[in-house]
């Protein structure tokens, strides 16, 4: 394998609050390689979100504070760049979607003056051919009629299509990278199925490599080509999206795509996942998931975790990836 | 878990402290200022060295120092002990002027905001119109046909100021409304008025506690400013605007006369704004959290 | 369907406008309207579930606040064992706020955040009369442990709970007035996967163990599926088809009902390579299409779609809007 494109290791992120320090990444260390899509899959707290921002240095310091032996962006340390280098690479190589399409927007400018501006910016165009390319662009992530609605404002547009256009504005610096944080869920299932759609031409015209944030499965399963399975903070699992689906090696990953209520069989009852996420600010010791596993031993709940490289370009964190199969018997039985 | 268990009882034990100790220092040093003007106003007797009415014709226009701390006035009376009669005035003032209002100004947004229709629309084309003008021409206005006097200064004010809180809480009550506890509350048959008055108002005060304690600081120097006008609180009351009033002809030779009741108006209102400061920012980061 | 209909609710139009301002009830007039529920019928046996699909704009959410009385229907009828709301004497509206009750979607808006948790479930059973005063404090602690909180949740106040427990909160006060029949908007959308599949599993040991009827309002098919006896697929405030649960996944006969089951993603070992299933977007309800609602999106849509509005019997209790529901599907 060559140079990777972005290459994370040890990374880790800290919110400093009155109540003491908080880490919502921890020790964090996966690539992403050109051209591919790696999805981050967890549920809320698991710091699934922060880890994009910590990659764009979006997180406001103080109260975050973040270390890591490296994170490099085609070789370059992302961590030891002027600001100005750094808004260089924001937008032009490294793009983001966020969540909710309504708030990405500004809702006082036209919606082509806001593709256009990063046009201008990043690619010194004029105005006249920045318009031109925005609306190219609009065109190009599903914009019907677009040369007609370049000066419509977000509010005359459906979140669908305000999608469209964030995605555009990423789109308009050629990105090597694109972060895509939960593009879908604030969408109905048709728009999420276009979107995603579109995600992925986009993907295979210009080859740039994607990362997905999801709390869905499934969102995954389709997208992905790699996939990092995140809980309170730390990667539990990393691996190869159809390896991790079909064979997860952690008992929360198990779980989790167990606690899925399916299309095609209907289940008596789900499987779930006992108790609560843990709250941040007071982990135990040991491996995080431990309180709610049910293959936990005494060791789980003393030994700091690690994630351990495994044959075929997996790894997982858990002590005893071995006992997951147990789970499977169980569930059978 | 045990070790949570156990901080909740040590935290328990004292919830004074506790609630002390969330406070932030503007709300500290607002509350410990208002504290003092409140303990200076009811202990008035005892601490002021002077009848705050005698006048001492051998000691006219004293400049600060012993044993008149503030200096004395044009009759001689002490301006200390006048400062601090006239903070139990002032003070009285301020919470009638303010909380009387506030009391059925928040109640009367509360329904607006919640019922809608006829009674909102009426209501807020008699707000409009009452925040038309400027409020203390409408007040003169009012005393010009009343005539001048507290009691005439209150019964305008009543008149009047209720409609911000109105304002307030029918803004806050249009947001409240459509959150899903108060359907739910709706779908359990609770009728209106309690789902308004025990569900809704409590969630739509926040606004106007904290806008009350800055309005506190406005009405006092509104009513500073009608005695000042001959309008409000008449001679030889010492209400700290009149007592500004009558230092008003003498500033070049006495710049205490007017100065001192100057510095208690001053220091209310810092203290009353550090605390609205305060309270806006707990209200909000509670009402933060909870979203 | 040999149970008794619970819920009739037949030919509903709800209809949206803007406030009138001071100036329009002066003058008398009307702000235009827009329908959001448009002639919908639906039965639900008693007993059963009956999940309502859509998605955003639908008029799912719609229908389950008008079977509460929460907004006024501008046509059609909703009769709750036999009864319209309007029907009754101020003691059978009481009675029929104590039997219908609803489950909300957003756990941080859904608790008063002043009230502790357990004064807000006594405040239910007190006005309701439901226990004697001396047994309100067990009777609190019996609905907490019905919904599998523990007892220390009656001091806490809503924002020291977890989204899963404020959704078990919210339906211990639900339950606090013993309903037989319960709505609930969207009760699972708002949590993690991990605590949907919890309270997915509480909502059916409930249905079982105390007999509840629900109309279950979601979008996410998966979550529907899991959860009724029967579906409603809507669009636009029209049912574009019903039928029992199984039958309409296993052989849906209108396009739309198809187009979301393609949408949904699936678990696969391969990464997807196809296009979007459905082109465009759910028209406004200000412009609603002639005919057929969906034939603006519709693969298949004909000329005659575009006239004559659609409604085919396919099977039994299994019914589809649409005019080709009852031929077979070209692969």
């Amino acid at each position: 394998m060559t140079q990777p494109l972005l290459a994370i290791e040890d990374l880790t992120v800290g919110f400093h609050t009155p109540h003491g320090s908080v880490l919502a990444n921890k020790h964090l260390t996966l690539t992403v390689a050109a051209g591919e899509t790696l999805g981050i899959v967890g549920e809320s707290g698991s710091g699934k979100s922060v880890l994009c921002r910590a990659i764009l240095r979006l997180l406001p310091s103080p109260p975050a504070e973040i270390t890591a032996k490296s994170l490099a962006f085609a070789g370059r340390d992302l961590l030891k760049l002027k600001p100005a280098e750094m808004r260089k690479i924001r937008g032009q190589d490294i793009a983001m979607v966020f969540q909710n399409p309504m708030t990405s927007l500004n809702p006082v400018w036209p919606i082509g003056d806001q593709v256009s501006e990063g046009l201008r910016i990043h690619r010194g165009l004029g105005r006249a051919a920045a318009r031109q390319v925005a609306i190219d662009i609009l065109k190009r992530v599903g914009i019907p009629s677009a040369a007609l609605r370049v000066d419509d404002y977000p509010y005359q547009w459906s979140g669908g299509m305000m999608q469209r256009a964030v995605i555009a504005m990423a789109m308009t610096g050629q990105p090597k990278l694109l972060l895509a944080d939960e593009p879908t869920t604030a969408l109905d299932v048709t728009i999420q199925d276009q979107i995603l759609s579109l995600l992925m031409e986009l993907q295979r015209e210009t080859g740039m490599a994607i990362i997905l944030v999801s709390h869905d499965m499934s969102v995954v399963s389709e997208t992905c080509d790699r996939v990092a399975v995140m809980y309170a903070g730390s990667i539990v699992e990393l691996g190869v999206a159809a390896d991790i689906l079909s064979a997860p090696l952690h008992p929360y990953t198990w779980s989790l795509l167990r606690s899925i209520p399916h299309l095609d069989a209907p289940t008596g009852r789900l499987a779930t996942i006992g108790g609560q996420p843990p709250d941040l600010a007071r982990l135990e010791p040991g491996c995080p998931f431990a309180p709610r596993c049910p293959v936990a031993s005494a060791e789980c709940r003393a030994l700091p975790i690690a994630l351990k490289t495994l044959p075929g370009d997996r790894a997982t964190a858990c002590h005893f990836p071995e006992r997951v199969a147990q789970l499977d018997q169980r569930a059978a039985s | 878990m045990a070790a949570v268990a156990e901080e909740r009882q040590t935290t328990r034990r004292n919830p004074l402290l506790r609630e002390l100790g969330s406070w932030s220092s503007s709300l500290k040093c607002g509350a410990a200022i208002t504290l003092l003007i409140v303990l200076a106003a009811v202990f008035a007797p005892w601490i002021a060295p002077y009848d705050p009415n005698a006048q001492d014709f051998e000691a006219l226009l004293m400049p600060p120092g012993w044993p008149h701390l503030f200096g004395t006035d044009s009759l001689g009376r002490d301006i200390f002990s006048r400062v601090l009669y006239g903070a139990r005035i002032d003070l009285v003032i301020g919470f009638f002027t303010t909380y009387v209002p506030m009391t059925y100004g928040v109640v009367l947004g509360a329904y607006a905001g919640y019922k809608g229709g006829w009674f909102d629309a009426v209501l807020m084309r008699i707000i409009d119109v009452a925040m038309a003008f400027p409020f203390l021409v409408l007040i003169i206005v009012i005393l010009a046909i009343l005539g001048p006097g507290i009691q005439n200064i209150y019964i305008s004010v009543f008149i009047l100021a209720w409609t911000m809180y109105a304002r307030l809480a029918r803004a806050e009550m249009l947001v409240e409304r459509t959150k899903d506890y108060m359907t739910a509350v709706k779908v359990l048959g609770f009728p209106q008025r309690r789902i308004i008055l025990r569900h809704g108002l409590p969630n739509v005060i926040n606004s106007s506690i904290v806008f009350s304690a800055s309005d506190f600081v406005l009405n006092i120097l509104l009513v500073s400013g009608l005695s000042f006008l001959g309008l409000g609180v008449q001679p030889p009351l010492p209400e700290w605007g009149a007592m500004i009033a009558e230092g008003r002809d003498f500033i070049r030779d006495a710049w205490w006369m007017a100065t001192m009741p100057g510095f208690a108006i001053l220091a209310t209102g810092v203290g009353l704004a550090l605390i609205g400061d305060g309270l806006a920012q707990r209200l909000g980061e509670r009402h933060h959290t909870t979203v | 369907m040999s149970a008794a209909p619970s819920l009739v609710v037949e030919d509903l139009v709800v209809e949206f406008a803007k406030p009138r301002s001071l100036a329009d009830m002066v003058t008398g007039t009307h702000p235009p309207t827009v329908r959001a529920v448009d002639g919908v019928s639906l039965t639900v046996a008693a007993g059963q579930t009956l999940g309502l699909v859509g998605e955003s704009g639908s008029g799912k959410s719609t229908i389950g606040k008008a079977i509460l009385g929460l907004n006024r229907p501008a046509r059609g009828s909703i009769r709750f064992e036999g009864k319209a709301f309007a029907e009754r004497d101020p003691a059978g509206q009481a009675e029929f706020r104590r039997r219908v009750q609803m489950v909300f979607q957003d756990p941080y808006s859904s608790l008063n955040p002043r009230l502790r948790i357990g004064s807000a479930i006594a405040e239910v059973l007190r006005f309701h009369g439901i226990v004697p005063e001396q047994e309100i404090a067990g009777e609190v602690l019996r609905l907490l442990s019905l919904v599998g909180l523990p007892g220390a949740m009656v001091e806490r106040r809503p924002r020291e709970l977890s989204g899963g427990q404020r959704q078990r909160a919210g339906l211990a006060r639900a339950l606090a007035v013993r309903p037989t029949f319960l709505v609930l908007d969207e009760p699972v959308a708002a949590l993690d996967v991990s605590i949907q599949a919890q309270v997915l599993n509480l909502l059916g040991d409930l249905r079982r163990e105390l007999g509840l009827t629900m109309l279950f309002v979601a979008h996410e098919l998966g979550v529907v599926r899991h959860m009724s006896d029967r579906l409603a697929v809507m669009y636009l405030g029209q049912i574009m088809e019903s039928g029992p649960s199984d039958a309409v996944f296993r052989d849906p006969r209108h396009p739309y009902t198809r187009a979301l089951l393609s949408a949904v993603p699936k678990m696969t070992t391969v990464k997807r390579q196809r296009a979007a299933v459905t082109q465009g977007e759910i028209p406004s309800p200000l412009n609603i299409p002639s005919g057929c609602r969906f034939r603006t999106r519709c693969p298949m849509a004909q000329p005659v779609c575009e006239t004559v509005p659609p409604e085919v019997t396919v099977g039994p209790g299994h019914v589809a809007r649409c005019h080709f529901a009852a031929t077979p599907i070209n692969p």
